[in-house]
């Protein structure tokens, strides 16, 4: 979707370089995190996709398309751009402040209130309420959401953000985080994020590009990233305790998996079929699911000991211990506790099981680190 | 509702008309003297309005025309240096006094009309240019950064964000420019430009303070006549976007 | 070269005229702060005379100088003291409105801070307030200052002396040299006294 090739800049009377032979790709619908100290060119690489920034030497692409050949403003049109400190127009409303990209591309006006509205709902602020406010009625949180829904007004296939959260407080900046990953996950864009928060980065991206003096250091899934820090500098980077980090950084549907060896079975499966399965549980037992996946419950060893007969459907127990896909490993670690079992189950929105988490899993995590 | 608002919009530039018309009404009714009242006949009071009003409308009206586009021009990043410059002698040009600002211009221009409106369109160029340039600076950056990278183009940039930012800041440079030039005109009237100085001028010579008063009162009540139609002028544009 | 042997053959003249023109603006600026400041002090105490008070120093400022100066002829006939008290009524509101807001706009969790610690109302206002709003009240008294050296030329007219008597001169004797004498040393004053002030201004700030 958008390749850096061997990307250079050096800005007019500076001698060291911005970015130094930057190459970078990434893949569509990928959150990639560019993290490092203030001054290490990630904000300069980000604003080269736009070309806010013209690199010195090499070539973006975008689409396979080199940026370059491409007319600036029609370029910028199609990607989405949040910024620390947002940018609000103060002179406009929320909704003229969000219809800015459309108004820009020339939709019919009924078209763009109906966006405007649409995306506000989706931020979450009251079309109703919020749409005539100026932006200086709003607190920071709200601006910030503002300048997210702005940024996708014309649904850019990609979206650049840099420090997107930076200037709120740590409460309100998680809830952002958390909102703008359920957001993610419906919208499935592109998305270039700049951030000097190493956590943040873990939380929000698929992959992580850690920059040093205008170099790219490592390039890595977070998990690589927390397992395998390429030298000294990454490994400082993300600290002392990282694995007690990662359980609190990592969230579940990123490491769900082959991780686990635990048997799912349709509810008309026959109860003899599962006296081979449960042999080779990890936890003594198979998860139940319905026609279309969606968790009924679990059949322990014993419980299909004694059925003897009949199918899946009618021996299971329900499951209380589950979470959601977007809970950190360190809640999947607390459920297990509060349960006291070694597992728990992990759910979507519409209770589709997507997988089970392991005590045994997360004990492999803590024990690769400190080894 | 719509007749009630109209109403209160005109009723104090009305009101201001009405009392300048009551004062040259008066002293022309009672001049005070026969030295007095060669000046203060109806046609030769309205003759010094007129030429007071054409002074400062015309300096003024051009000093606009050609002190926003201006400021606007050296606001481009791309002349941020010739910006910086001319706000430098602005700041220094300003502090030069206006009584030697239109006597300057008299050793090079000769006495006359023309040479007071010149001196005054001079003037009151300086701080609309100044505002403009300001206006547009005070933009906070990360709102262009924003508008850049949301793919306006400069132009779009230029009318749908900057100008109505620096648009009071703007505004706020026109009417003191205005109301400090119905003030600098008086002073017109030494190099042979005519208007209200004349009447202030003549009085102080021959000591008439009827004649003093007469002037000062008429072209303090042009001064605040311009602010409030200014100031109305901004706030109907602002309502209207 | 007409100009530079003019000059040159009243360099006496243009001294005497320069201190005059100076004396008449200390004695007015002097006499200005010390008014524009008490009143604008007191005005931060009582609200509603502020508006008023403001109000009416606005008005004053629309009357063009050269009537102002006139009206006072008949109170105070020609001369030095006319041109002082010219001068003071129109340096009153820069100085007045910088006071004023210079102390409204002191952060209240200073004066809360002060007046939590005991300090007396006197107190505050002599070690607080007034050395924070210094800076804003010194823009305020440069304003004054730089219009002042303008509208001193003006009262040339008036009897009051200066520079402007130069211009004056020079116009109805339409000599061009006397004008452009006038007009130079008076532009330079004024250019001076801006400079001079924003290093004071400069030097207050940093307190």
């Amino acid at each position: 979707m958008i390749k850096l090739e061997n990307v250079t800049k050096v800005f007019a009377n500076q001698e060291t370089p911005a970015v130094k032979n930057l190459n970078l790709h990434i893949k569509k619908g990928e959150v990639c995190v560019l993290v490092g100290p203030s001054g290490c060119g990630k904000t300069t690489t980000m604003k080269m996709i736009n070309r806010l920034v013209e690199p010195t030497e090499g070539t973006v692409y975008i689409d396979g398309k080199d940026t370059s050949t491409v007319n600036p403003i029609e370029l910028r049109l199609n990607i989405g751009y949040v910024i620390q400190e947002i940018g609000l127009f103060p002179h406009l409303t929320i909704a003229e402040n969000v219809a800015t990209v459309p108004r820009e591309k020339k939709w019919p006006a009924e078209r763009i209130r109906q966006r405007v509205e649409e995306l506000l709902n989706l931020v979450g602020l009251d079309p109703q309420v919020y749409g005539n406010r100026k932006p200086a009625d709003l607190s920071g949180g709200q601006r910030q959401r503002v300048g997210v829904a702005r940024a996708m007004a014309a649904d850019p296939p990609i979206l650049l953000m840099d420090e997107p959260f930076g200037a709120v407080d740590p409460i309100t900046r998680a809830k952002l985080q958390n909102e703008f990953l359920r957001i993610q996950e419906q919208m499935q864009k592109t998305i270039v994020f700049v951030t000097h928060d190493i956590d943040e980065a873990i939380k929000m991206g698929d992959k992580i590009a850690v920059m040093r003096k205008g170099e790219l250091v490592q390039y890595s899934t977070p998990e690589e990233l927390l397992s395998a820090p390429a030298n000294d500098f990454v490994a400082k980077l993300v600290g002392k305790n990282r694995s007690i980090k990662r359980l609190h950084l990592i969230r579940v549907d990123r490491v769900l998996g082959s991780n686990h060896n635990v048997p799912v079975v349709k509810k008309n499966t026959p109860v003899r079929k599962l006296e081979e399965l449960v042999d080779g549980s990890e936890i003594g037992a198979v998860l139940v699911v319905d026609e279309r996946d969606r968790l009924l419950g679990l059949a322990s060893a014993v419980d299909i000991r004694e059925a003897g007969g009949g199918v899946a459907g009618d021996i299971y127990q329900p499951l209380p211990n589950t979470i959601g896909v977007g809970a950190t490993l360190s809640d999947a670690l607390s459920v297990m506790l509060n349960y006291g079992e070694g597992y728990v189950a992990v759910v979507d929105k519409a209770n589709q099981l997507t997988g089970i988490i392991t005590l045994g899993f997360l004990l492999g995590l803590v024990k690769e680190d400190a080894a | 509702m719509q007749l009630k608002s109209w109403l209160a919009r005109v009723a104090v530039p009305l009101g201001l008309i009405l009392a300048g018309v009551a004062v040259a009404v008066y002293f022309v009714e009672n001049p005070g003297g026969a030295m007095a009242a060669r000046v203060l006949s109806y046609p030769k009071v309205i003759r010094l309005i007129n030429e007071h009003l054409l002074m400062v409308v015309v300096s003024s009206s051009l000093a606009i025309a050609a002190a926003v586009p201006l400021g606007i021009l050296i606001s481009r990043p791309a002349l941020r240096v010739l910006g910086i410059i001319i706000e430098n002698i602005i700041n220094v040009a300003q502090t030069v006094p206006s009584l030697a600002v239109l006597a300057l211009f008299m050793t090079i221009l000769g006495l006359g009309f023309k040479t007071a409106v010149f001196a005054l369109w001079l003037y009151s160029l300086l701080p609309i240019l100044r505002n403009t340039y300001a206006g547009i600076k005070s933009v906070p950056p990360d709102v262009i950064e924003a508008a850049r990278g949301m793919g306006m183009t400069p132009l779009r940039i230029l009318t749908r964000i900057e100008l109505p930012l620096a648009y009071p800041i703007v505004m706020a440079g026109i009417r003191t420019a205005v109301v400090v030039n119905v003030g600098t005109a008086t002073l017109a009237s030494f190099i042979g430009a005519g208007g209200l100085g004349m009447m202030i001028i003549s009085g102080i010579s021959v000591s008439r303070p009827t004649l003093v008063l007469c002037g000062a009162l008429l072209s303090a009540i042009m001064a605040i006549l311009f602010d409030n139609v200014l100031g109305q002028v901004e706030n109907y544009l602002l309502d209207r976007g | 070269m007409d100009f530079w042997s003019f000059v040159n053959s009243r360099w006496d003249k243009i001294f005497a005229l320069t201190i005059e023109h100076g004396v008449l603006i200390l004695t007015a600026m002097a006499a200005a702060i010390v008014v524009g400041v008490v009143v604008g002090v007191l005005i931060t105490y009582y609200n509603p005379a502020a508006h008023a008070v403001l109000y009416i120093c606005q008005i004053l400022m629309t009357v063009p100088s050269l009537a102002m100066l006139g009206l006072l002829i008949p109170l105070l006939g020609i001369g030095f003291w006319t041109g002082v008290v010219g001068l003071i009524l129109y340096s009153l509101l820069p100085i007045v409105r910088n006071t004023y807001t210079g102390i409204r706009e002191i952060d209240p969790a200073i004066l809360e801070a002060a007046r939590g610690m005991g300090m007396n109302e006197r107190t505050i206002l002599l070690k607080i307030k007034l050395p924070l709003a210094l800076p804003v009240i010194m823009a305020g008294i440069r304003t004054a200052t730089v219009m002042v050296v303008g509208i001193g030329a003006i009262a040339s007219y008036v009897g009051a002396g200066g520079l402007g008597e130069f211009i004056f001169r020079g116009i109805s004797r339409y000599n061009k040299d006397m004008i452009l004498t006038g007009a130079i040393c008076v532009s330079v004053l004024a250019i001076a006294a801006d400079l001079i002030l924003k290093l004071v201004e400069k030097k207050a700030s940093f307190r």
